[in-house]
């Protein structure tokens, strides 16, 4: 009944439920009680969120649209990837090209920790390259700090 | 009420997505201005921070442009950039340590200079100040799920199978959340008004 309450504050309950707990309700004060005591939780904790004081959409699209021009600059002109790129991937192309090499030699018994170990390098490498798809940042704090100097 | 029709007027919202969608910088500024006031107040009603929440907002904006191109508008514009800001909000309280998480929950009454509650219609002011004071402490103990499904069912006003799409979940999953959030709220009522006495 609970659950049926509180799908009857929100507007979600089926026609014939609805009628139903509406037929209920005024012969039911404990299910009155719950209901208005709900409404009077939920608008003291979550008050209907209007307009938001003090934010100006315009400026705020402006900062955005900044940002997003700075970011594409930067990947326009990739100084800082390039060289950490190829430094990262190569040690780890020939770590697995040993490491295949010595699978190879290695009888079966060897094969299921190193290709756990391969495994878990592959990963590292995976972050490597996640973590250099990241934009750079630059810029970022002092579009914030003119923000906040023009309040 | 999610399906944001063209407010003020304005080329319609499935005209400036498939523009933005082609790279058109204008038209995304103009999605960006329409959306934005909603996407603040849910980040400001996440993370109680001006700072915070402009930051978070920002980021959801900047991320949405760079994956534009893949949104086909299996749902609206606004579901989905919703559904981007949640996650930036989620990453943002990840961020904030667990100290400065403290200091909010120990603010004294009265500071309220920098919590973005909106006001209460009390006609007492001093009631209203404690009130969201203390409304805010027992917020700051939801886990940032519970609070994002309230903020976007009490505060925002969505419905069941618009907090599904922002959640990426069935409307049956919202329902248990929905449920297991409200009873975790009035445990922490109860544990408050216990130990405060009020
Ligand atoms: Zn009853």
């Amino acid at each position: 009944m609970r659950a049926a309450l509180d799908e009857f504050r929100d507007g979600e309950l089926e026609a014939a439920e609805r009628s139903e707990i509406e037929a209920h309700l005024p012969s039911c004060p404990g299910c009155r009680e719950e209901i208005e005591g709900a409404r009077r939780a939920a608008f003291l904790f979550f008050p209907p969120a209007a307009e938001p004081a003090g934010f100006d959409a315009e400026r705020f699209s402006r900062l955005v649209m900044a940002r997003i021009a700075e970011e594409e600059a930067d990947r326009l002109v990739p100084s800082r990837p390039a060289i950490p790129w190829r430094r990262r991937l190569v040690p780890a192309m020939a770590f697995v090209a040993a490491a295949l090499a010595l699978w190879v030699r290695w009888g079966s018994s060897g094969r299921e920790s190193l290709a756990a170990d391969i495994l878990s390098r592959q990963r590292g490498g995976a972050m490597v390259l996640d973590w250099m798809e990241e934009p750079t940042d630059s810029g970022v704090e002092d579009l914030e700090s003119a923000a906040l100097a023009q309040r | 009420m999610i399906e944001a029709g063209t407010p003020g007027g304005g080329p319609p919202e499935a005209e400036l997505v498939l523009r933005a969608a082609d790279g058109d910088r204008e038209a995304y500024a103009a999605l960006v201005r329409r959306h934005s006031p909603r996407v603040y107040s849910l980040c400001a009603s996440m993370l109680r921070r001006r700072e915070d929440a402009q930051d978070a907002a920002q980021e959801a904006f900047v991320k949405a442009w760079r994956s534009i191109r893949h949104f086909r508008g299996g749902s609206s514009f606004a579901t989905w950039i919703y559904r981007i800001a949640a996650n930036a909000c989620r990453d943002s309280l990840r961020r904030r340590s667990r100290a400065q998480a403290e200091a909010i929950d120990t603010r004294r009454p009265g500071e309220q200079g920098r919590s973005l509650e909106p006001a209460a219609k009390t006609t007492d002011e001093s009631t209203r100040i404690e009130d969201a004071d203390a409304a805010a402490k027992i917020l700051g103990r939801l886990s940032p799920d519970h609070r994002l499904i309230l903020i976007l069912r009490e505060a925002q006003g969505f419905n069941y199978g618009e907090i599904a799409q922002i959640l990426d979940c069935s409307v049956d999953a919202v329902k248990g959340r929905l449920k297991r959030a409200r009873r975790q709220l009035n445990e922490k009522l109860r544990h408050f008004s216990a130990r405060e006495g009020v």
